[in-house]
């Protein structure tokens, strides 16, 4: 009987499992092993030791492509925060049609990225685009939103965080609604004028929400990859070539399996130290 | 410090729920009030109205001579302990405590000597650094308390400040808000659900039913003149006992209800008088039931008897009609046994059963 239970057990959770394992883990023993390797997926693989790690220290594209995605982390991430963080206070509010522009504002994180990607890349074009015409109908000039490369990165930035401000908009939403009244009673009668209420009450009482809303953001900041590929592929000038795109090219452009996987590694690497000084810098002590 | 007037307030939430009903009180500048009234009555509805939390559905509410329907909790100078403590979790005692004088801009020395001060009283100096979730009910209650004391305002209001103490700690509290009452002499609204603490709390207490003023008063008055069968039964531990039989006309008046009939001898017989052939509700509080000593009064079998330690609670019976007595610890009584009752009369009470109001 009980052997049969735990069979069934198992048999439940094999979807999963036998996904587990094609999916991740078999991947990430593979790439590891791939790193000190060079290979091209149709011929032998050759070891090379820590020759993959040499060539990454002097390959000054990889780096660019670092500072690219940290460009683009700069402006996306507090961009994010902050506006999710008022979307979600403005819609906890007792306003007409809320639920109506909870559901709008969701829209853009469920549909695909590279439906998004091509809708704005028309919004951005420099002659044809709405954005600049709008710009031209109210007496600005044209911004190259996507051909210069100062513009590039910051109008990625701009469209990835209004794809995925809903996403963490209801993650704020949620963890706002789980704020009791009582404590917003209490400072009403301890004399908190509304912004103090947010400043002591709302954001301590939200940060693990927003810890959470950060290290999600950054991992997904990291991996960039469909809006530059679909919009800009790296350009202008290797501006908008962000890290992922950069591993992409090296594996499947250049076939160069051996170098994607060690960039991949070192990618990995860097979004684990990031990600631990964000935790050191707001988590509060409990 | 300030007079809280409320003048005809009612409270109406989602249309049609009646919380509070043409509410009228008078408090005057430093007095002590207790509102109490069984849970649901609206007595926290009621305080959360002179704070400025609820808005108030009709009527106006004074403070000082202040309309403040309109004004703001932080313009109205009060402070408040709630039902569920409300302290802020992610803020320690200390931080808690001196919450609202930060917001005030009261000076850091200040601060500190303040919350010093009202942790001295309530004996929490040492919980100062910890955070709310590692404090016992008890604590937090009292960390509450200070957090109200420190600001000093015109007006305290506390809802049901001690519920979650144990007894030892109720009583020592209760003597504690006494004693900053009398020391503080500002205004304070207590509700609470406890007679007792009513009683003893209140230099005028205010008795509530389903948002209805039953009655205000001093609290001998209200126990000793019930306005009618609910104060009467709603104040006093044990309650009032009461019973139901006919007033007969028999050479003087007599309460029948089969076995347990007597003469009516208080006073109250002109009153009494047009309920000849009807019913009527005879209330008597259990001390005032002796057992008599002599062949004289009315018989009753001791079903159980409760020791108190200073005191014994009677439970006494004929055919379906029960009572309870208070008597001295000292009564030689046992259960099963046979005894004779009396009634102390002039302290009875009669209640018409249709309006429930004594007669
Ligand atoms: N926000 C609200 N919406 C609807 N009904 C409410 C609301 N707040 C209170 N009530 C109702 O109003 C009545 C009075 O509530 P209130 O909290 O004032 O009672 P209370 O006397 O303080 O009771 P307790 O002793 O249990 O605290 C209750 O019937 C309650 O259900
Ligand atoms: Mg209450």
């Amino acid at each position: 009987m009980n052997r049969k239970l735990s069979l069934m057990g198992y048999l439940m959770s094999a979807p999963y499992i036998i996904y587990f394992i094609i999916f991740s883990a078999f991947p990430i023993f593979f790439s590891f092993f791939l790193i000190f390797h060079r290979w091209n997926i149709v011929g032998p693989m050759k070891w090379v030791g820590l020759a993959n790690f040499n060539m990454m220290f002097s390959d000054p594209l990889f780096w660019t492509s670092i500072y690219n995605t940290i460009i683009f982390l700069l402006i996306h991430i507090p961009l994010q925060v902050v506006v999710a963080l008022v979307l979600a206070e403005v819609l906890n509010q007792k306003i007409k049609a809320r639920a109506f522009f909870r559901a709008a504002f969701f829209m853009p994180v469920v549909v695909s990225g590279v439906v998004v990607t091509i809708l704005w890349k028309q919004l951005y074009s420099t002659d044809t685009g709405l954005l600049n015409n709008l710009l031209m109908a109210i007496g600005f000039g044209k911004v190259e939103w996507l051909t210069s490369t100062a513009m590039a990165m910051p109008s990625i930035a701009l469209m990835a965080t209004w794809k995925n401000v809903g996403l963490y908009m209801i993650l704020f939403l949620a963890g706002l609604q789980s704020v009791p009244a009582y404590m917003y009673e209490a400072a009403d009668i301890d004399g908190a004028t509304t912004l103090q209420k947010f400043r002591y009450i709302t954001i301590p009482a939200i940060n693990p929400v927003i810890i959470m809303v950060l290290i999600l953001s950054t991992i997904g900041g990291f991996s960039l990859f469909i809006e530059p590929y679909v919009m800009t592929g790296g350009g202008p000038l290797n501006s908008t070539l962000s890290t992922v795109l950069y591993i992409y090219r090296q594996g499947f452009s250049f076939y160069k399996m051996g170098y994607a996987a060690t960039l991949g590694f070192m990618l990995a690497a860097i979004i684990f130290v990031v990600v631990l000084i964000q935790r050191k810098l707001i988590e509060q002590d409990d | 410090m300030a007079d809280v007037v409320l003048k005809d307030v009612t409270k109406i939430f989602d249309k049609e729920i009646y919380a509070v009903k043409d509410f009228n009180i008078e408090i005057s500048d430093g007095e002590f009030v207790v509102l109490v009234g069984p849970s649901g009555c609206g007595k926290s509805t009621v305080l959360r109205m002179i704070a400025g939390l609820e808005e108030v559905t009709q009527g106006d509410i004074y403070i000082g001579d202040k309309i403040v329907n309109n004004i703001a909790p932080k313009e109205r100078d009060i402070a408040m302990v709630f039902q569920n403590y409300a302290l802020y979790p992610h803020m320690n005692v200390f931080d808690n405590i001196s919450f609202g004088l930060k917001l005030r801009k009261v000076d850091s020395k200040e601060i500190e000597k303040r919350v010093n001060d009202a942790a001295e009283i309530l004996g929490i100096n040492h919980l100062m650094q910890r955070k709310p979730k590692a404090l016992s009910g008890g604590e937090r209650q009292r960390v509450a308390l200070g957090r109200s004391i420190v600001r000093q305002p015109k007006v305290f209001l506390f809802d049901e400040p001690l519920s979650n103490l144990d007894a030892k700690l109720r009583v020592e509290l209760r003597t504690e808000i006494s004693k900053l009452h009398n020391r503080l002499k500002t205004t304070m609204i207590y509700v609470t659900h406890d007679q007792v603490e009513a009683m003893t709390l209140g230099e005028k207490i205010i008795i509530m039913r389903d948002g209805v003023i039953q009655q205000k008063g001093t609290p001998v008055d209200v126990y000793d003149n019930p306005v009618n069968k609910f104060v009467a039964g709603f104040i006093g531990s044990p309650s009032m006992n009461f019973i139901t039989g006919q007033v007969e006309d028999t050479q003087g008046l007599l309460f029948n209800r089969g076995s347990l009939s007597f003469p009516i001898n208080s006073g109250a017989e002109d009153k009494l008088k047009e309920f000849v052939g009807k019913d009527i509700i005879f209330g008597i509080r259990p001390e005032d039931i002796s057992i008599s000593g002599k062949e004289k009064g009315i018989p009753m079998v001791v079903e159980i008897l409760e020791m108190m330690g200073n005191e014994i609670y009677l439970h006494l019976a004929i055919d379906q009609n029960t009572l309870i007595a208070r008597v001295p610890p000292d009564t030689k009584v046992e259960e099963g046994q046979k005894v004779k009752i009396i009634f102390n009369f002039p302290k009875a009470h009669y209640f018409d059963p249709d309006s429930q109001i004594r007669i």
